[in-house]
């Protein structure tokens, strides 16, 4: 035996994966293919974090941590002195939480597009353009603004009853695959008001993760009969996608305070 | 041999009107074009080769041009695009030498008749480019090239006076070769040229009959028996001074080689402007936007060359009620994005149409450096600037102005407040954390939702405490109450921020922020939501 593959051998004997070719294709779940979330009990249930070239979906209602968890993510990416993109179809983003989340603001593109077809473009020109690792696209419409969501000139997106339809999705998708970014869809599931946002828009099979958080209580300081104090937010993640991951069940529980 | 003052290059196109009329309409070339006035549109100002191979000769009427080829492609004068070429032309210029002349830019109302109002002619200080360029054949080569990018076959000549790079410049056009005359060999070069030769060095002058008048001395000389140059350097500068006059005194200088005119060099334009008249007036937006795309490919062409991008855009429209309006428009980041700047120039034009028929566009761009890209030894490498750039204008032209940029939190005490900046993330010096430190454990900070604008609340309060909020897409009865938590802030302003904060919990499992407008009176009125905490 050739004494190069040889000491290969004795290698990955000693530290599996340490040594493999510069040609070959990297394990599916690997760091590399993985954004870490910046949580790391979610990165291990996700196997290493949201896969790269692909879209994944947080759904959940409102008061979850929904917004928490994106910013958290936001801030993880920044932090490393990469760029992100917020697409804020409802107009929602708070800087001031963000900075609070550790989002370097500088490091962050803000977008707010007057409808959801105008998010959609613009998140396809980000993909398409490359060098954003992640774009988030809030797509939790207000009600008064669900009923005009559509392009105003048609074009791919055009029309708001083809706004949520399959073929977007893929589009998307398929523009994350080329651009090797993670592109995150904020979902709103139905919820005990029910009558907050504009129904969910579901990404479906386009969505390679996809994650639902569940509120479980809202956490006050009621300590010595002084006024309450908010305290924070526990809600669990479930993972009921994971495409390409060991596990499709993993449930973390997030505290956000 | 006289003392060396530097070097001239000249930049020559000649028809410079026919060359400004195929810049703009490329698709002409090859016709035979001629030009006529502008005004009158009934004399034939300039010819192109194919209309004067087929008799079409400037001076003629259009009708006596017609009846010598029927298929002439006739024209009238366009100053905006002759303008524009013209400046162009000195962005070429501009783009070898940081000393540039535009020779004999005569205003069009003083232009003789007959005569283009820009001459297409240019110089240049070309003292030590050739260290630039290697050699000085590389200079005229750079200008020919450049030249050719923005639609002009032109005619290049360096020699160490202004008047024999010029006379150089015109024959190396005729000849399709560049003329370099050698250091101190001005007089030899020019000796065996005729005297008509000369005629190219005679500036318009204040009355712009320089040319008529060195046509008189030279039938003057004629009858003498001196017909070139060298003859003509030969005699006493004196006597042809006394005899001849002051332009005969200049000219001699010229044929002499002593030629010391300075270089007058022009000022670098503020923006760069393309323009045109249309023949006839056009009301559709995509017949426009046609027009505004050519525009922009030929002034981004003028940018690229000056290794400038566009960070400004001014279409300027003339109506066909005489009235003008402009659209000025804001381009996000410095970008060579024609389609880019297209969109731009579509939603502007689509937010105030014209209310009338086109007749003229004219379309100006701010220049600016295009964002550099410098690659980071610590820091990842983030989108490439040139594209970031177009994606950006492309964006801020889909969602608006002030729809794309940087979130900034201003200091303060609003809870609400926020500013938009440009986005720039190679300005960002926050530093760069290992993937490691970054990881928490399940615990991260609690987001706030912002509700824009906030929605007016109706709030029902028992005893002091909040019992039930109702509000559009909300409501319930309050779980958990907080507050109040008062904010008074920018009381020296005109809209002081007086509130007085809750967040509430409500049955519907949503807990949000509200708060009561200290400055409505009413007890009843006031209360308003403007965040979730998510």
């Amino acid at each position: 035996m050739p004494i190069a593959p040889r000491l290969v051998a004795e290698l990955n004997a000693h530290l599996p994966g340490a040594v493999r070719r510069a040609d070959a294709p990297l394990a599916h779940g690997g760091r590399e293919q993985r954004l870490a979330t910046g949580f790391a009990t979610l990165d291990v249930a996700l196997d290493g974090g949201l896969p790269r070239g692909h879209l994944s979906e947080l759904v959940g209602p409102t008061s979850t941590g929904l917004t928490s968890l994106a910013q958290r993510l936001l801030g993880h990416v920044t932090a490393q002195g990469q760029v992100a993109a917020w697409i804020d179809t409802p107009d929602a983003f708070d800087p001031a939480s963000a900075v609070a989340a550790g989002v370097d603001l500088g490091r962050l593109l803000w977008v707010r597009p007057p409808d959801l077809a105008t998010a959609f473009a613009a998140t396809e020109a980000l993909l398409t353009m490359g060098g954003f690792p992640l774009v988030l696209l809030d797509v939790r419409v207000p009600q008064r603004h669900a009923k005009s969501a559509g392009a105003p000139r048609g074009g791919p997106y055009g029309g708001s009853r083809m706004a949520g339809a399959p073929h977007v999705w893929m589009r998307l998708a398929r523009a994350a695959a080329g651009s090797r970014s993670v592109l995150v869809v904020l979902q709103r599931t139905a919820h005990r008001s029910a009558t907050t946002d504009g129904g969910p828009v579901t990404a479906g099979s386009s969505a390679a993760v996809r994650l639902e958080l569940q509120p479980l209580r809202v956490v006050w300081d009621r300590a010595g009969g002084a006024p309450s104090l908010l305290d924070g937010l526990v809600a669990q993640i479930v993972v009921l996608r994971n495409r390409g991951g060991r596990r499709n069940d993993g449930r973390v529980l997030l505290e956000f305070a | 041999m006289p003392a060396m003052h530097g070097r001239f290059a000249c930049l020559f196109v000649p028809r410079f009107a026919v060359a400004a009329q195929l810049r703009a309409e490329p698709e002409l070339r090859g016709c035979p074009l001629v030009v006529c006035d502008a005004s009158s549109r009934s004399v034939v100002t300039d010819v192109s080769p194919e209309a004067y191979r087929v008799g079409a000769r400037p001076g003629l009427t259009v009708a006596q041009a017609l009846i010598r080829h029927s298929d002439l492609v006739v024209r009238p004068l366009d100053v905006a695009a002759l303008a524009a070429a013209q400046a162009a032309l000195a962005d070429v210029g501009r783009s070898v030498s940081p000393r540039v002349e535009i020779v004999a830019a005569a205003e069009p109302e003083r232009a003789l008749p007959g005569q283009a109002p820009y001459a297409g002619e240019i110089l240049l200080d070309a003292d030590g480019l050739e260290q630039l360029f290697g050699s000085v054949a590389g200079v005229a080569a750079a200008l020919l090239r450049r030249a050719e990018r923005v639609g002009f076959a032109a005619g290049v000549g360096i020699a160490d006076g202004r008047a024999t790079a010029r006379i150089a410049a015109g024959i190396a056009r005729r000849r399709n070769q560049t003329i370099l005359v050698a250091p101190g060999e001005d007089a030899a070069w020019l000796a065996s040229l005729p005297l008509s030769a000369l005629d190219r060095a005679c500036d318009a002058g204040d009355d712009g009959r320089g040319r008529l008048r060195w046509s008189a001395v030279v039938e003057s000389l004629g009858r003498l028996g001196i017909a070139c140059c060298g003859d003509f350097a030969a005699m006493p500068v004196d006597e042809v001074a006394s005899r001849l006059g002051k332009l005969a005194a200049q000219m001699w200088h010229v044929a002499a080689g002593r030629d010391r005119a300075p270089l007058r060099p022009s000022l670098v334009p503020h923006e760069h402007t393309e323009g045109t008249r249309l023949e006839y007036g056009v009301s559709s937006l995509e017949a426009l936007l046609f027009i505004v795309r050519g525009l922009l490919d030929r002034v981004l062409a003028r940018l690229t060359m000056a290794s400038l991008a566009c960070s400004g855009l001014t279409v300027s429209l003339t109506l066909e009620d005489g009235s003008q309006i402009e659209r000025e428009i804001g381009v996000l980041a410095p970008t060579r994005d024609v389609k880019t700047l297209t969109m731009l120039a579509r939603t502007a034009l689509e937010a105030a149409p014209p209310h009338a028929a086109i007749e003229a566009v004219q379309v100006s761009a701010l220049p600016d450096r295009p964002r550099a890209d410098q690659l980071d030894l610590f820091r990842p490498a983030g989108p490439p600037p040139a594209q970031l750039a177009a994606t950006l204008a492309r964006l801020a032209a889909l969602c608006g102005a002030g729809k794309v940029g940087q979130a900034v939190a201003p200091a303060g005490y609003r809870p609400d407040a926020f500013q938009v900046l440009p986005f720039d993330p190679q300005s960002s010096r926050a530093v760069p954390v290992a993937e490691e430190a970054a990881l928490v454990g399940s615990c991260s900070a609690l987001a706030v939702r912002a509700i824009r604008p906030p929605r007016a609340a109706q709030v029902f309060v028992e005893a002091g405490r909040i019992t039930y909020v109702r509000a559009p897409g909300l409501g319930g009865r309050a779980v958990v109450t907080s507050g109040p938590w008062r904010i008074e802030a920018e009381w020296w302003s005109e809209a002081p921020c007086r509130r007085d904060y809750y967040e509430v919990q409500l049955s519907d499992g949503g807990v949000y922020r509200l708060y009561r407008d200290l400055a409505v009176t009413h007890a009843d009125a006031g209360w308003f939501v403007d965040g979730c905490y998510d």
